[in-house]
């Protein structure tokens, strides 16, 4: 180093520096407890990398399925719902209008003393009811 | 590399440049605790990318860029959560030196060093006390020689006036 750069009194005090040394025994301890910290790293990173291993994803494939059937299912299952046709009124099916006969009916609403063709004779009705009011 | 191999070839290099690091670290640091961790940080990211260190330079050169590295980054931090200078200051008038003169010198240099700029401190410390050459300081900051002269310059400029301004 030329004396110019650093200058005569800077250059002076060098002379003088003596080197301060670290704690006695410290750089015969130092490799050894470096090489501690580095196993003990490595073991730590590799514990580490071996405690989390990603979760295979063979095993939820039959999970998904279920789940995607169950999903599907309920959507079937919504859809038939709605779209399933409510049966007709029973005053238009045709098996309703050939049972009742609509004609004699209204004689019977008009006229109340007429008997319905196939219900009970008058005297079984008064039997009935008196039965009944017992 | 052989695992085993590669613990023996490792601990030779610690060996050889533990030394020569532990004082390049302190002198920017002073305080030997830290300069023990920053130290070993410095070995373990040796250690860790060993493989990657291409041969470009000379592994002196790759560990004292670590090291530096490691060194002025932790000033760095330091520095947020306290005031570093003022830590060091203080480290510097507790050393328990003898009173006479070379080592009111040798006090002096070293507060005057600790109030330099970081990568001021780190050119100052390679150059006055490793004598370490231009060329090589390059290799580990990444500066230019010439910013580094001019650097070196300003560091002894500021090192001087503090020193005779508080010479007694």
């Amino acid at each position: 180093m030329p004396d110019s750069e650093t200058g005569p009194f800077l250059l002076k005090i060098k002379a003088n520096v003596r080197t301060r040394e670290a704690p006695e025994g410290y750089f015969q301890a130092f490799p050894d407890r470096l090489m501690d910290r580095i196993y003990a790293e490595s073991s730590l990173q590799y514990s580490h990398q071996t405690s989390v291993q990603p979760f295979p994803v063979w095993k939820a494939v039959p999970v998904m399925l279920a789940f995607a059937a169950s999903i599907c299912l309920a959507f079937f299952l919504q859809f038939q719902s709605v779209y399933t046709p409510l049966p007709l009124p029973p005053s238009d099916s045709e098996e309703w209008n050939q049972l009742a006969d609509w004609n004699q009916m209204e004689q019977f609403i008009t006229d109340p003393s007429l008997e319905l063709s196939g219900t009970l004779p008058a005297n079984e009705v008064e039997d009935w009811v008196l039965q009944e009011e017992l | 590399m052989d695992p085993s191999q590669k613990d023996v070839a490792f601990r030779e290099l610690v060996e050889h440049f533990q030394k020569d690091l532990y004082h390049h670290i302190k002198r920017m640091i002073l305080d030997h605790q830290d300069t023990d961790d920053i130290l070993q940080d410095t070995f373990v990211k040796a250690w860790v990318h060993l493989a990657d260190f291409r041969g470009d330079s000379q592994i002196k050169t790759w560990l004292y860029k670590v090291a530096t590295n490691e060194t002025l980054s932790f000033i760095r931090k330091k520095r947020n959560t306290q005031s570093l200078d003022t830590s060091i200051l203080e480290l510097v008038s507790v050393s328990g030196f003898t009173e006479d003169e070379s080592e009111k010198l040798i006090l002096k240099l070293e507060q005057a060093i600790a109030i330099l700029p970081d990568r001021q401190r780190a050119v100052f410390c390679m150059r006055y006390y490793d004598d370490m050459p231009y060329q090589e300081i390059a290799k580990i900051t990444g500066l230019t020689e010439g910013a580094l002269k001019a650097s070196y310059f300003h560091a002894v400029k500021k090192v001087e006036e503090f020193i005779t301004a508080v010479k007694p």
